[in-house]
């Protein structure tokens, strides 16, 4: 390894000097020409090599090449010169080295089904894409800059079928949730393997509040997380491929359960070296809000809440200050719009800069940036600032032998504002507040010290006292939650080709980081940071992956060849996480644990795994038409049980292309029909197969409580709640695939359908046990999920003119899965859903409305007679005109989506260029726990409607209609109704909304706040001008110039009452996506780009 | 090129069969979890038991009581809140079943005696014995029938034992428990957190026990008078003085502070305060122990909140007493206050009234309270009941008394109609078993047979308080 290492940095030395224009000594050749599409445009960041020289280079921005054939490599001989770019289709011509200047131009036909590129498949193999037996979805670097976001997991929304991706909000440095044809597994967050060429990077996402199980311990409750692939800069990478389900990414085996991203970063080429220079200003705000009341002050029963000083509202006990239940505020009064006062325009500015080139024995990428996001909270803190280097460099010392490095350096740093289930963060205190307070100034005028709806008026005797919940810009401009990471990863290789037809691969890559975590509530905060707290931590996480394959080629005869890899895979993980939670400030700052006066126990968490593999493949191309492949993995790693440590995972698959046997059709240029089938897994967690004993905190009421098994300075321990796994062998799916791809009408489209059914078996599930045995849960291979669904494709390129084009792409798909087996328990939780025999997977069980047909007679009298000749279902409405509660938990919810669904399209006209990408998700209902709060405090929109509540009961308000209402009818709860109060009209009040029923986080009766959270959302939509004029290149020295305005997530189409549907509490942390309870808003942006070319 | 391919091929079998010993994969850090020890001793495992008995007596189950017998009240329209209004589910106290059960409880209890039978250590196992009659006899309280012979055994479904058998194995544990603390062996001595290992302490202590347990049988016996005597007996060898009360135990560290003052720090805490009926019954007594429950309201004065009829939140007392609400105050759980209380009931109940009254004068002395003279039968175990509602304030046994003696004239919530189909306007009489529980275990009955069985109490609680 050291020799490696010492051999690296002179050829990286050497990469960065070498002259790209090194003068050979003797008549070099230079190579000159243009390449052009076949409409007349040309085309930058063509390939332009002589493949058997190993010499070459890429075109600029306006088509244009130029590159030398060293003087001492000319003999006058006849060589191919290719010229190859994504999408179009490659072109050769022979031409002659003699001395002096040649010329060549190329013009390029477009390839949109990508006909012989090669495409990485995963662990060192790769193949051409009509050889493919999967579907296949890449996402072009253009793709991914056009998303303008800057989390590369967020940039692949809408950009394959069945590729939901959720965003948790639109806080910088917000983490984004993928998920590849639908719920999988339930063990961790349910998130894909990324590989970063060749090598697996981390991707996890860890909330600071997960290390405080003291003050809840839920990634819900404190800032945003973000999850450590967007340490990776976009501008780094060339193409990125998603490898869904098992058929196709069971050469990663243990770890594809869940799928696979590929990303391959860009490359230095021989030639001309290339500078480009990125610049973007962006601006952001709020892409929704939550509508709030503004009608009726602070206060209950009509009864406004005393807010002089000293009155009830400096008492936080005075239930009469807490909720929005007073009177009309009178005409005239002040009214403060909480829904939007926290908001401002936020800022990206993004800078980044290549440099890339080379000469036919060494090559270099090198590339910079530097990010800085301003978010749309007023104030200064919150913020990320992402900077990155890349260094990346080639060089063939002999014919045979070409090693290469690729370095990454990234500095994040997050400035992050606290929100969720937390009193300490802004949403709560803000969207309860009553309108007619002014949150601001939110310290006192007198004397400095932090007021609150709740406790208005501190003395100065009260700078720490609780406030009930914090004034929303006390926190946002008085906390510090900072997440600062310093992250390196990249990996040294080498290629020996041996012989003609044999070559290995070597790759050793490594991931490091340290992401140093501080939470600070400053002194005069409330509730679980009363008195102040300081949280400071350490998250280190080192992974060292050794790939080495070997892969022969051979041909039996001009009608059968292939390929034989082997390989092995060695991976060492390591996980560390140190916490200390420090309470009450000695002095106001610094939030140091030094300045705390009290320590709650040290978390200090590590985990170790060790993964050893082999894996073979084997592909037989036969007639040049039919197309086979067959691999096999064994998997050992650390993490499986003791009794079962290693495992197989084989694949196989078969692609057709029927029309080279039938021929092509004017109407039909190609068509392929392709079936695969393949197994890959999900590991256990670690450590779950040996007993443990508890020493932490436990037996509290609520978050902020607990005590430890230690007491009075003697050691205390308690039998570990979870029971060791006896047998844990990795989660298995099994899918099936099977597709059709063909291209129509001479390439004026194309399109793709693929169908799948996928058997997770040995389902690995943090199992519920009986706790009268004395245990909690046990990891076990519990269940058997099923996940089945369909994805079609349709690009159509109706004109394409040398002048103009136009095109539009179609993305549809649906899956669904369902929980075949359960051992054990009824129903399993994970995240907000859970795992019930079948249901589909992650459907939301919780409490509803007794219901005809479905609640058990028993509940109520009479209830069996009131639901005669009811359909089942009925809601069952009682004397009083109301629902009635069921005590017996049910599935009230499914927050799948039915299918998902993108419209992508392009229009160009001459240099201007506008596209446009919309993102479908129809259906899915979740409980919208905001809104129930929000009723719960009177400050909720719908509230505006509301009933006379007094203390001596509610009566319609006359001059308001929506006051009464009336079950199952005119929008409200709408559906069949029986018993003796249905189609009875009631005042819906304070009675209702601040009711047992229906303010569904407090009560468990989540039933009466579903909502669906389907969208439609206008993903993209930008206007690109190519500034390539001669002048440009005169007197600006510059190959070309790209202007481009462009607008991310510019507007939603939802029935969701509240933030963007695409938010989500615990963000890439939780399992199931959708779970909603004050988290922040989504942003939309208007994003300013220019990019210079040389 | 063939020495690049010999070096090749032993860089390739070296890095094959390297790995190939299988040793990569385990060893430290990947056999064992780094993170948790994978042993305890008995002495660390009773430290972890007291913690886990001493908060599962005062937190949700506890908070939820004082609510139910309107001690406390709930507000803030969240989970207390809700609580209070017997908005409760299979979840709501999943935690507490746990904590019967799961570490700190019995499956740790188990340990601690097997330790201590093996080492001949008959003090500690008697000790290890009083606290799993008093973990399993307050889960019958709570909950009826539950899983005890079956339980923390090689079942995944621990079938249910009758309550009645329940009891009747409390009663042998803490038979055996107070013949052994006479036996050989140095018991836990520090670890014993409570009483610091005083033998007499705990004799007193199980006595005690034993009489509350015995009354917890006597609603439903046929032969009233016999169980009054047992408890008579048992209760005459009880705790003889409030220096020998059975508290929990606090210090003002962050993780070992008491989980009700804990808890009146949090938002949801401050949800939970004074109720009214509590407090009105001790304005009228001009008790003296008001000022240690409760805090002071608004006006300087003490109220509190009434579940049917909404106070106005000034007048309302927090649970913030000035003797209680610090972070190491020891919660009494069995104490000389109730050992008297239950000498004067079962008295009072065998007809031995003027008795029944020194019991309840000793009782009242603590407070301090005047003697009472002259009152007898009826009225003088409502004077008992009354006396031990007070005494007893954020103790889960005022529940079972109530259950029992339907003391004090508790009015249920009613919602604002009068309808509360489901509570049919009662106080619930039992707890719902945990969800996760029910959830495995296919022995536990469903939410709806739960409601639909006894009206929703337990098999010792034959008759419904009006």
């Amino acid at each position: 390894m050291r020799v490696r290492c010492r051999r690296f940095v002179p050829v990286l030395f050497a990469a960065l000097c070498a002259s790209p224009l090194r003068l050979g000594a003797q008549q070099p050749v230079t190579i000159t020409g243009r390449v052009t599409s076949d409409a007349g445009v040309p085309l930058g960041t063509v390939e332009v090599t002589i493949p058997a020289m190993g010499l070459g280079t890429l075109t600029r921005d306006d088509g244009r090449y130029a590159f030398l054939v060293p003087g001492a490599r000319v003999s006058g001989q006849t060589v191919t010169l290719t010229a190859r770019r994504l999408g179009y289709k490659a072109q050769s011509a022979q031409i002659t080295l003699t001395a002096g200047g040649l010329a060549h131009d190329f013009t390029l036909a477009p390839n949109p089904l990508q006909l012989g590129e090669v495409v990485v498949t995963g662990a060192g193999t790769a193949t051409a894409t009509e050889k493919l037996g999967n579907v296949r979805n890449t996402v072009s670097a253009e793709q991914i800059d056009k998303s303008n976001e800057t989390n590369i997991v967020e940039a692949l929304a809408a950009k394959a079928p069945n590729v939901q991706v959720t965003g948790q909000s639109g806080d910088p440095g917000a983490s984004s949730f993928i998920q590849i044809r639908g719920i999988r597994t339930v063990v961790g967050n349910n998130q894909p393997l990324f590989i970063v060429d060749g090598v697996p990077i981390d991707n996890s996402a860890t909330s600071t509040s997960s290390f405080n199980p003291v003050d809840g311990g839920y990634p819900g409750e404190g800032t945003v997380v973000t999850n450590r692939a967007a340490d990776l800069n976009p501008n780094d990478i060339e193409s990125l491929e998603i490898l869904k389900g098992a058929a196709a990414g069971a050469i990663y085996g243990a770890r594809a359960g869940q799928g696979v991203v590929l990303i391959t970063t860009k490359s230095g080429r021989a030639g001309a070296t290339h500078f480009s220079l990125r610049s973007s200003a962006s601006f952001d705000d709020v892409s929704h809000v939550w509508e709030l009341q503004t009608k009726y002050g602070q206060g209950s029963l009509r009864v406004h809440a005393d807010t002089s000083v000293g009155g009830s509202c400096d008492n936080i006990g005075a239930g009469i200050c807490r909720r929005s239940w007073g009177p009309p505020i009178p005409a005239g009064a002040a009214v403060f719009d909480h829904a939007r006062e926290l908001y401002t325009t936020g800022h990206v500015i993004e800078n980044a800069m290549t440099v890339s080139g080379g000469n036919d024995r060494t090559t270099f990428y090198l590339s910079g940036e530097n990010l800085d996001n301003n978010g749309f909270f007023v104030g200064d803190n919150d913020r990320y600032n992402r900077t990155t280097v890349r260094v990346k460099g080639s060089h063939r010392p002999s014919e045979q032998l070409k090693i290469n490095a690729n370095l990454s350096y990234a500095d994040t740093r997050g400035h992050y504002t606290q929100r969720g289930n937390n009193v300490n963060g802004v949403q709560i205190p803000v969207m309860r507040t009553p309108p007619d307070f002014n949150n601001l100034p939110y310290l006192d005028p007198i004397n400095q010290l932090h007021r609150s709806y709740r406790f208005q008026h501190p003395k100065a005797t009260d700078l720490v006292a609780d406030r009930g919940f914090d004034n929303p810009f006390y926190d946002i401009y008085e906390q510090r939650n900072l997440g600062n990471v310093g992250r390196i990863f990249g990996n040294i290789g080498a290629e020996y080709l041996a012989t003609s037809w044999l070559k290995f691969n070597y790759t050793l890559g490594a991931d490091y980081s340290n992401d140093e975590r501080l939470e600070g509530c400053p002194i005069s905060s409330s509730d679980v940071c009363f008195s102040g707290r300081v949280i400071e931590g350490k998250i280190v996480t080192y992974q060292i992956d050794h790939n080495l394959t070997g892969t022969v080629n051979y041909t039996i005869s001009p009608r059968a060849s292939g390929t034989v890899t082997l390989g092995q895979n060695l991976n060492s993980e390591n996980h560390r996480n140190l916490f200390q939670v420090g309470r009450t400030l000695v002095a106001p700052t610094p939030f140091k644990l030094s300045n705390t006066v009290l320590r709650d126990p040290s978390l200090d968490n590590e985990t170790v795994i060790h993964r050893e593999s082999y894996f073979g493949q084997a592909t037989l191309d036969l007639f040049d038409q039919l197309y086979l492949v067959a691999s096999l993995r064994n998997d050992g790693f650390s993490n499986f049980g003791r009794l079962s440590r290693r495992a197989w995972f084989p694949k196989g698959s078969a692609a057709w292309t029927f029309t080279k046997a039938i021929g092509e059709r004017p109407w039909l240029t190609f068509g392929k029909v392709r079936v695969a089938y393949g197994e890959a897994g999900t590991e256990p967690p670690p450590y779950v197969t040996t007993p443990t004993f508890f020493s932490g905190i436990f037996g509290g009421i609520a978050q902020g409580t607990g005590v430890t098994p230690t007491q009075n300075g003697l050691g205390g321990l308690l039998t570990g709640g979870q029971k060791p796994a006896d047998v844990l062998r990795p989660e298995r799916s099994k899918e099936f695939e099977a597709g059709v791809d063909v291209g129509l009408f001479r390439d004026r489209a194309d399109a793709s359908l693929t169908v799948y059914s996928s058997t997770t078996s040995d389902v690995i599930l943090s199992t519920p046990l009986a706790p009268s045995t004395g245990y909690s849960n046990q990891y076990t291979n519990a269940a058997k999920f099923r996940n089945r669904g369909a994805e079609a494709s349709l690009n159509v390129r109706p004109l394409q003119k040398p002048e103009y084009g136009w095109e539009v792409g179609l993305q549809w798909a649906r899956n669904r899965g369902y929980v075949l087996t359960l051992n054990g328990p009824q129903y399993i939780f994970f995240g907000d859903g859970v795992a019930q025999v079948g249901q589909e997977i992650g459907v939301h069980r919780s409490l509803g409305f007794i219901r005809c047909g479905i609640s058990d007679t028993s509940l109520v009298a009479g209830l069996a007679a009131a639901c005669v000749g009811q359909p089942a279902g009925a809601l069952y409405i009682d004397a009083t005109g109301f629902p009635v509660g069921d005590p017996k938990a049910r599935i009230v919810s499914n927050p799948n989506p039915r299918w998902t669904g993108s419209v992508r399209t392009a229009l160009r006209y001459h240099k201007l260029q506008l596209s446009g990408l919309l993102d479908i998700r129809h259906g899915g209902v979740v409980a919208n726990g905001s809104k129930g709060a929000l009723w719960s405090y009177g400050t909720h929109k719908d509230t505006e409607h509301r009933a006379i509540c007094t203390s001596a009961g509610c009566v319609a308000d006359p001059n308001d209609p929506l006051s009464v209402r009336t079950f199952g009818r005119g929008g409200w709860y709408d559906g069949p109704v029986a018993g003796p109060g249905a189609g009875t009209a009631v005042p819906i009040g304070q009675n209702w909304y601040n009711g047992n029923l229906a303010p569904c986080p407090f009560t468990g009766y989540d039933e009466a706040c579903l909502d669906d959270d389907g969208y439609v959302k206008l993903r993209e939509l930008s206007v690109t001008y190519t500034l390539d004029a001669p002048w440009v290149q005169s007197s600006l020295g510059l190959g070309s110039i790209d202007i481009r305005v462009s607008g991310r997530n510019l507007h939603t189409w939802t029935k969701w009452p509240g933030f963007d549907p695409e938010t989500s509490g615990g963000g890439s942390t939780d399992a199931i996506q959708g779970s909603e309870y004050f988290g922040n808003p989504q942003s939309r942006s208007f994003v300013f780009t220019i990019t210079l070319n040389r | 090129m063939i020495r690049s391919i010999k070096v090749a091929a032993v860089s390739l079998g070296l890095a094959l069969g390297g790995a190939g010993c299988g040793s990569f994969l385990t060893g430290e850090k990947l056999s064992s979890d780094p993170n948790q020890p994978s042993s305890a001793t008995r002495d660390q495992l009773f430290v972890g038991v007291q913690a886990n008995l001493f908060s599962s007596q005062e937190n949700s189950v506890a908070m939820t009581l004082c609510m139910w017998m309107q001690q406390c009240a709930g507000v803030g329209g969240r989970f207390v809140d809700q609580y209070s209004h017997y908005v409760i589910d299979e979840f709501s106290w999943d935690g507490n079943w746990f904590n019967v059960y799961t570490g700190g409880g019995l499956i740790d209890l188990r340990k601690i005696e097997a330790s201590a039978r093996a080492d001949g250590d008959s003090v500690y196992l008697a000790i290890a014995k009083i606290w799993e009659a008093f973990d399993i006899g307050t889960a019958a309280d709570l909950w009826g029938d539950i899983p005890y012979t079956d339980a923390v055994g090689s079942s995944a479904t621990p079938t249910l034992d009758a309550q009645a058998s329940v009891y009747d194995s409390v009663q042998a544990l803490l038979s055996q428990a107070i013949v052994e603390l006479g036996g050989p062996g140095g018991g836990p001595g520090p670890q014993d957190l409570v009483y610091g290992g005083d033998k007499a302490k705990w004799i007193a202590a199980a006595n005690t026990l034993k009489a509350r347990y015995y009354l917890h049988t006597v609603e439903g016996a046929a032969n009233k008078a016999a169980v009054y005597g047992n408890a008579i007996t048992a209760a005459s060898a009880g705790i003889g003085a409030s220096a020998g009360d059975l508290k929990t135990f606090h210090t003002s560290a962050t993780s070992e502070r008491n989980i009700w003052y804990q808890f009146q720090l949090t938002t949801f805490g401050q949800d939970v305060v004074a109720g009214k009926f509590l407090v009105d019954l001790m304005k009228a007594r001009s008790d003296p122990r008001l000022p240690q429950y409760y805090g002071k309201n608004k006006g300087g004065g003490y109220g509190g909140q009434d579940m049917n009829v909404p106070q106005p939140s000034d007048s309302i007392s927090a649970i913030k007493g000035a003797g209680r609400n610090v972070p190491d105050f020891r919660q009494p759980l069995v104490t000389y206050q109730e050992n008297e209380l239950i000498l004067a009931e079962a008295y009072n109940q065998t007809g031995n009234d003027p008795v029944a009254l020194t019991h309840l004068n000793n009782a009242r002395a603590v407070a301090p309270l005047p003697a009472l003279v002259a009152i007898t039968g009826p009225a003088l175990l409502d004077s008992i009941m009354i006396e031990k509602y007070v005494a007893l304030f954020q103790n889960i046994e005022v529940w079972s008394d109530y259950r029992r003696t339907c003391v004090p004239a508790l009015v249920p919530y009613r919602t604002a109609n009068g309808a509360n189909p489901i509570w049919r306007d009662k106080i619930p009489g039992r707890l719902y078993y945990g969800g996760t529980e029910g959830n495995v275990n296919s022995n536990i009955p469903t939410t709806s047979q739960q409601l639909a069985t006894n009206g929703f109490r337990n098999p010792n609680d034959p008759a419904d308080c009006p």
